[in-house]
């Protein structure tokens, strides 16, 4: 499994190279702010939201996520 | 591009592609499809050309007459049977609420994301709005005026006349009655 600093990383990789897909997308802005900021604590509590919105777990998002993008 | 698809403009900031509602919680997905190769699922560019232009070029904003009514407002909505129909990727998270009205019209189910990306559901039971009774009051027509001023005065005449027709019937019965006695 990715360690949260790979994570980071690897969310602020796609963030700076796709910038024209929240650029007009402010929950897309918030989202990254959250994430370039390295705010933990809003960050899993604005992951677990989600989580719960869409009904499923983080262990699940998570494994979702890995697959989708190609990441384990 | 033709002349009709440039001079195309929308009344709000149109979604940036058909898969707005659904990417709308992962643009990285969006971007997949956008970006994805020809002949995979995100291929949408190349099976509709179209899209890519109107996409790509600036979209010309018609400058509206200052008295023009503000232009409407585009919310997702979608008829259901029951709640559980509600998928939540329906939900843009962009704020704006989405709208399931129950098919049998009985309640309105709105869902959003709010401010800390929590999945709110509000229901609406819709409330039948009584007549407005100052508003069914017919304003009263000029025959309408004419027929109440005739019965006025018929009713007037009517008394009179009713005691005037008394008056001589009495006379007659006295009369009747002095021939008897």
């Amino acid at each position: 499994m990715m360690s949260a600093n790979m994570l980071q990383q690897f969310a602020m990789k796609m963030i700076n190279d796709h910038p024209e897909v929240i650029q007009n997308n402010p929950r897309g802005q918030e989202l990254a702010s959250i994430i370039q900021n390295g705010d933990v604590a809003k960050g899993i509590q604005t992951a677990n939201n989600i989580c719960n919105g869409y009904g499923t777990s983080q262990t699940d998002a998570l494994a979702m996520a890995g697959k989708f993008f190609g990441i384990r | 591009m033709d002349q009709n698809v440039n001079s195309c403009s929308f009344p709000q900031p149109a979604p940036q592609n058909l898969f707005y509602p659904y990417w709308c919680g992962n643009p990285w997905l969006a971007n997949a499809l956008n970006n994805a190769p020809a002949g995979t699922i995100g291929s949408m560019n190349q099976a509709m050309p179209q899209m890519t232009q109107q996409n790509q070029q600036p979209v010309q904003q018609m400058s509206a007459p200052p008295n023009m009514v503000p232009p409407l407002k585009t919310l997702y909505c979608r008829e259901i049977e029951n709640l559980s129909e509600i998928v939540p990727k329906e939900i843009p998270m962009d704020k704006e609420p989405t709208l399931f009205p129950l098919k049998d019209r009985s309640a309105i189910y709105v869902k959003y994301w709010d401010d800390n990306f929590q999945l709110q559901n509000v229901k609406y039971v819709p409330e039948k709005l009584e007549e407005n009774n100052g508003g069914n009051q017919k304003e009263p027509s000029e025959f309408d005026k004419i027929m109440e001023r005739l019965d006025r005065i018929e009713s007037m005449f009517g008394s009179a006349w009713n005691n005037g027709t008394s008056k001589k019937q009495g006379q007659k019965k006295e009369v009747n009655g002095n021939d008897v006695g």
